[in-house]
C-alpha cells in the first residue's frame, strides 16, 4: 500500500460521504481536523479538514489545530475507510489507535458505520 | 470539545479515584468492619489498598505494553484469545451493573433520608423507590444527551471531595477525642456503648479485606488514558498514588464512623454514613454528608453509566453483542442502544434491591469480580512474559514473577473469600451466574453472531 493508494482512498471517503443523506446530517455543524497517521509510513500523516458539516478537502499534512488523531498501520486505515474493516474490531484488538474526545469518537464511528454498513 | 493532550499526573489520579469515590462505599466499608472487627477495619483497609497497589504494577505494565483506550480486553485477549476477553468484558458489564444499582439505592436512601430530616413538604414524603427512578432517569437522560463532565470539573469535584472526607474526618476526631470515644470501639455517640462488632479472627480479617476491594473499585479505569499521556510512566504513578488517598480516607473515616455508632447499627443501614453524620453534628453534619455523598454519586455513578454503555456498545459494534446495541443518536451521538439497555437492567436491579434491601450482595459481587479481574490480569503479566519476552515494556511490575505471582494468588483467596459467611448466601449463586453466563456466552453465542454477520 502506498501513500498515494490512501490519499486515493481517503478523497473516496470524503466523496461518498457527501452523497449519503445521513453522514451529512451527521456532520451537520462539525468543524474539526481529522489527523491519519500510518504508523508504518514513518508515520506520515493526513489530515481530513471539516468546516461547518463539510469535508472540505484531504491534506497531504497535518493541518493544525488537531482536534482528532487516529492512528494504525496503512493497510488498517485503508480498510477502515473502505468499509472493508471494522474500526471498532481493529480498536479492541489494539491495532488501532484514536485520540480525542468521546463524543467525537462517537460521531465518527458512526459516519463510518453509516457510509459502510 | 477539543483533543485531550498529555494529561497530566493530577488528572490521571483523579480519573482513577473517581469511580471509587461513590457513595455505596460506605456500606461496604461498614461490612468490611463487621468482618474484620471495628478497631482493625483500618488495617483491613490497608493491606487491601496495598494488595491494590500490587495489581496497579499489573495494569501498568500492560498498559505500557499496549496504550491503548481498549484496555483490560486487548491485554487479555493478546494473552489469552477472544473467548476470555468477551468474558472478562461481559464480567465488567456485570460490576457495572451490581455497582451501578447499589449506588442508585443507597442515594436514593440519602435522598429519602435527607428530605425527611429536613421536612421539605412533599420532597420529606417521597419514597425509595421513586427516588430510585428518578436518580436513574437523571444519569440515564444526561448521559443521552451525550453531556460530559468536562476533564478540569471532574479534577476539582475529586480533590473537592477528597478535602471534605479529611476535613470530615479531622472534626470527627478531634470531637471523638474530646468526647472521650474509643477509636473503633463504637456506639458511645449514639449511647449504645460497647466493641463495635465481633472479631472474626484470620478468617473474618481476611474477608474485610476482601470487601475493601470495592473501596478501590475501577482504579484501573485509567489505563485507557495511556495513548493520551505524553510521558508512559505517568500511569503507573497516578494508580498507586489513587489508591493510597482512597486507603487513607477510607481507613479513617470507617474507623471515625464505628467510633461514633455500632457497627451493627451502621451493618442495618444502606446510609450508615448519615447516622454517623448526624452523630457527629446533628441535621447539619447529615446535610454535609448528603452533600458528599450527592457529589461522590454523580461523578461515580455519571462516569460508570458512560464507561459501560461504551463498553455494550463497542462490543456491539465489534460483532460479540447483538448489533442491535450499536445504534447511536443521531443529534447527540450518544449510544442510545446500550444506554437504554444498561438504564433497563440498573433500574429493575435497583428496584429489586428497594424492595429486598439486599445491597451487600450486590456490592459484595462487585468486589468478587474485581478480585476475579486482578487475578486474571496478574496471569495475563505472567503470560506474556513467557510468550512475548522480547516485547517494549516502557514499564516493568516490579520484582521479577514474584509480583504478579503473589497477586493473582492474593486475589483468587480474596476472591472465595467473599462467599462465605456473613457474606449473605446469594453473593456466592449470582456470582457463579454472572461468571458462568459470561464464559457461555463467550464460547457459543458470539461463533454465532459471527457466523451469523458473516452470512449477510
Amino acid at each position: 500500500m502506498t501513500p498515494e493508494e490512501l490519499t486515493a482512498i481517503l478523497e473516496d471517503f470524503r466523496l461518498r460521504a457527501h452523497e449519503n443523506k445521513i453522514v451529512l446530517k451527521m456532520l451537520k455543524d462539525w468543524t474539526r481536523n481529522i489527523h491519519v497517521t500510518a504508523t508504518d509510513l514513518d508515520a506520515r500523516t493526513w489530515t481530513m479538514v471539516i468546516d461547518n458539516g463539510r469535508i472540505v478537502r484531504v491534506a497531504l499534512e497535518a493541518v493544525e489545530p488537531r482536534d482528532i488523531h487516529i492512528q494504525a498501520l496503512v493497510v488498517a486505515l485503508a480498510g477502515i475507510f473502505r468499509g472493508e474493516l471494522n474500526p471498532a474490531k481493529e480498536f479492541a484488538k489494539g491495532n488501532l489507535k484514536f485520540i480525542g474526545s468521546n463524543k467525537d469518537e462517537m460521531r465518527l464511528d458512526a459516519i463510518i458505520q453509516y457510509l459502510w454498513e | 470539545m477539543g483533543l485531550r493532550r498529555s494529561l497530566r499526573l493530577r488528572t490521571l489520579v483523579a480519573a482513577s479515584a473517581g469511580l471509587a469515590l461513590a457513595s455505596s462505599v460506605y456500606p461496604a466499608s461498614i461490612s468490611a468492619a463487621q468482618a474484620a472487627g471495628g478497631r482493625l477495619v483500618w488495617l483491613a483497609i490497608a493491606v487491601a489498598g496495598l494488595l491494590c497497589v500490587m495489581a496497579s504494577a499489573n495494569f501498568a505494565e500492560l498498559s505500557s505494553m499496549f496504550p491503548t483506550a481498549g484496555g483490560v480486553q486487548v491485554y487479555v485477549r493478546q494473552a489469552f484469545g477472544e473467548r476470555l476477553a468477551v468474558t472478562v468484558s461481559l464480567l465488567y458489564v456485570f460490576l457495572a451493573w451490581a455497582a451501578g444499582a447499589a449506588e442508585a439505592y443507597i442515594f436514593a436512601s440519602v435522598l429519602e433520608r435527607v428530605f425527611a430530616a429536613t421536612g421539605i413538604p412533599f420532597l420529606s414524603t417521597i419514597p425509595v423507590a421513586v427516588w430510585v427512578l428518578l436518580v436513574i432517569s437523571f444519569f440515564f437522560f444526561i448521559n443521552l444527551r451525550g453531556v460530559e463532565t468536562a476533564g478540569r470539573t471532574q479534577d476539582v469535584l475529586t480533590y473537592f471531595m477528597f478535602f471534605l472526607i479529611f476535613a470530615v474526618s479531622a472534626y470527627a476526631l478531634f470531637a471523638a477525642v474530646t468526647r472521650g470515644l474509643p477509636l473503633g470501639g463504637g456506639g458511645a455517640g449514639l449511647g449504645t456503648g460497647g466493641v463495635a462488632a465481633p472479631s472474626g479472627g484470620v478468617a473474618g480479617f481476611v474477608q474485610g479485606v476482601a470487601y475493601s476491594i470495592y473501596l478501590f473499585i475501577g482504579f484501573e479505569w485509567v489505563t485507557p488514558l495511556a495513548e493520551e499521556t505524553t510521558d508512559i510512566k505517568v500511569i503507573p504513578r497516578a494508580m498507586p498514588i489513587a489508591v493510597i488517598l482512597l486507603a487513607v480516607s477510607y481507613a479513617v473515616w470507617t474507623t471515625i464512623m464505628v467510633t461514633f455508632a455500632p457497627v451493627s447499627v451502621l451493618a442495618a443501614s444502606p446510609t450508615p454514613h448519615l447516622i454517623f453524620a448526624e452523630a457527629l453534628a446533628g441535621t447539619a453534619g447529615l446535610l454535609i454528608v448528603g452533600v458528599i455523598s450527592a457529589l461522590a454519586t454523580f461523578t461515580s455513578f455519571n462516569a460508570g453509566m458512560m464507561g459501560n454503555s461504551r463498553l455494550v456498545y463497542g462490543m456491539a459494534r465489534e460483532g460479540t453483542l447483538p448489533k442491535a446495541l450499536s445504534r447511536i443518536h443521531l443529534t447527540y451521538f450518544s449510544p442510545w442502544a446500550a444506554l437504554t439497555f444498561m438504564f433497563i437492567i440498573e433500574l429493575v436491579l435497583a428496584l429489586l434491591l428497594t424492595l429486598t434491601r439486599s445491597f451487600t450482595v450486590a456490592i459484595l459481587m462487585a468486589a468478587a469480580i474485581e478480585c476475579v479481574i486482578y487475578f486474571l490480569v496478574a496471569l495475563v503479566v505472567l503470560r506474556l512474559r513467557r510468550t512475548k519476552p522480547d516485547a517494549e515494556r516502557p514499564y516493568r511490575a516490579p520484582g521479577g514473577a514474584v509480583l504478579p505471582a503473589v497477586t493473582a494468588g492474593v486475589f483468587a483467596l480474596l476472591a472465595v473469600a467473599v462467599f462465605f459467611p456473613p457474606s449473605p448466601l446469594l453473593v456466592g449463586p449470582f456470582f457463579a451466574g454472572a461468571l458462568g453466563l459470561s464464559y457461555v456466552y463467550a464460547r457459543f453465542a458470539v461463533p454465532w453472531l459471527r457466523a451469523r454477520a458473516g452470512k449477510r
